[in-house]
């Protein structure tokens, strides 16, 4: 695993630049975080720094952890070509501007075969211009703490068949997009975790009449 | 489909027909593992008879908000009737998580009884059920 942050990033590139570096001969689990949460540096920049040995990188995974994504004048087209060939993507509490900068971001994981999404945030939720997007046919493992930003990503967002899936933090406007979900996956689907925030939220609308709760 | 399993099942209604979304397991035909939490144990039942998957080997529920009247409401029989069928060949484990909060002034503790409560109604189920509670004050 390779821990990188805005504070040893340049150390990476001079170790990168060495003759003798080895790294290239190595799968590699990245890890991108903030060494300042405070200052939620943009993950771009990080990987910009490193933009030009990224094509002989083998990044297995990537890790992104209290950064923010935001495209900015950058070897963009250079860093998506690098996210294409990794197979596992975990993102903690990882801020976008907007939707469609988060769909850009996601569907260029055209290799992905594992995704974990906790505490995912977007500056602006602009959902009249979120179009239906694919993610990677190779996806089998999906894990997400859902919240207030993520319910239209649920609903466009075409999911091949899983066979892991698990879902925390369960309101009840996630049902639909859900149940479709499950519906997609069908016989694939071998292992099911769903923890629901709201009492009764399995079956939305039903639970009042039979609960003694209320 | 397995439609036999309803027999002999008096399934509450607990929805209306025009009561939004719902989620159910009828064409995950495969799950082997299954783990919901967050929910109440009047919709235990529910869920099992709505599981057409010959495969599961491990169901973990996790019931939020009890209570003794929550736990005395639930079918109990009928839950451990249903994961008695033939479908349910191959479950090993049924975990059963219960959250107990203590009553706030008497500190008395509410969930004296709920295990053997249980127990009394689901014994077909023998050793693959484990039952948990976890207390809170």
């Amino acid at each position: 695993m390779i821990r990188l942050s805005e504070h040893n990033i340049n150390s990476l590139t001079e170790l990168l630049d060495s003759p003798a570096s080895t790294f290239f001969g190595h799968v590699l689990n990245v890890k991108i975080f903030a060494h300042d949460p405070v200052e939620r540096p943009n993950a771009i920049g990080i990987l910009d720094t490193i933009s030009r040995h990224l094509p002989r990188l083998k990044i297995k995974s990537l890790h992104l952890s209290g950064v923010k994504w935001d495209i900015m004048d950058a070897d963009i087209e250079g860093i998506f070509r690098c996210l294409a060939i990794i197979s596992a993507l975990k993102m903690t509490d990882v801020m976008f501007s907007v939707p469609n900068q988060f769909i850009k971001f996601i569907t260029s994981f055209a290799s992905l075969e594992r995704l974990s999404l906790r505490k995912i945030t977007l500056q602006e939720v602009d959902i009249a211009h979120i179009t239906p997007f694919t993610l990677s046919p190779l996806l089998r493992f999906v894990e997400m703490t859902l919240n207030s930003h993520l319910p239209w990503f649920l609903s466009a967002a075409r999911f091949p068949p899983l066979n892991y899936l698990k879902l925390a933090l369960i309101t009840p406007e996630y049902l639909d997009a859900i149940q479709a979900l499950l519906q997609s996956s069908g016989p694939s689907l071998r292992d099911l975790n769903l923890a629901f925030v709201d009492i009764g939220a399995f079956i939305l609308g039903c639970w009042h009449s039979s609960s003694p709760l209320l | 489909m397995r439609s036999s399993w309803d027999v002999g099942i008096q399934a509450h209604h607990y929805c209306d027909s025009g009561g939004g979304g719902r989620v159910n397991l009828r064409q995950n035909t495969r799950l082997r593992y299954l783990r919901i939490s967050g929910i109440l144990g009047t919709i235990l039942l529910y869920i099992v008879s709505h599981i057409d998957s010959f495969d599961l080997e491990t169901i973990h529920f996790k019931l939020a908000g009890s209570n003794t009247r929550n736990i005395k409401t639930v079918e109990w029989k009928q839950v451990a009737q249903v994961l008695t069928q033939p479908g349910f060949v191959k479950l090993q484990n049924v975990d059963l998580d219960m959250d107990c909060y203590s009553d706030t002034e008497s500190h008395d503790c509410s969930c004296v009884g709920w295990v053997a409560y249980i127990r009394a109604r689901t014994s077909i189920l023998d050793n693959i059920l484990h039952l948990s509670v976890c207390h809170f004050d």
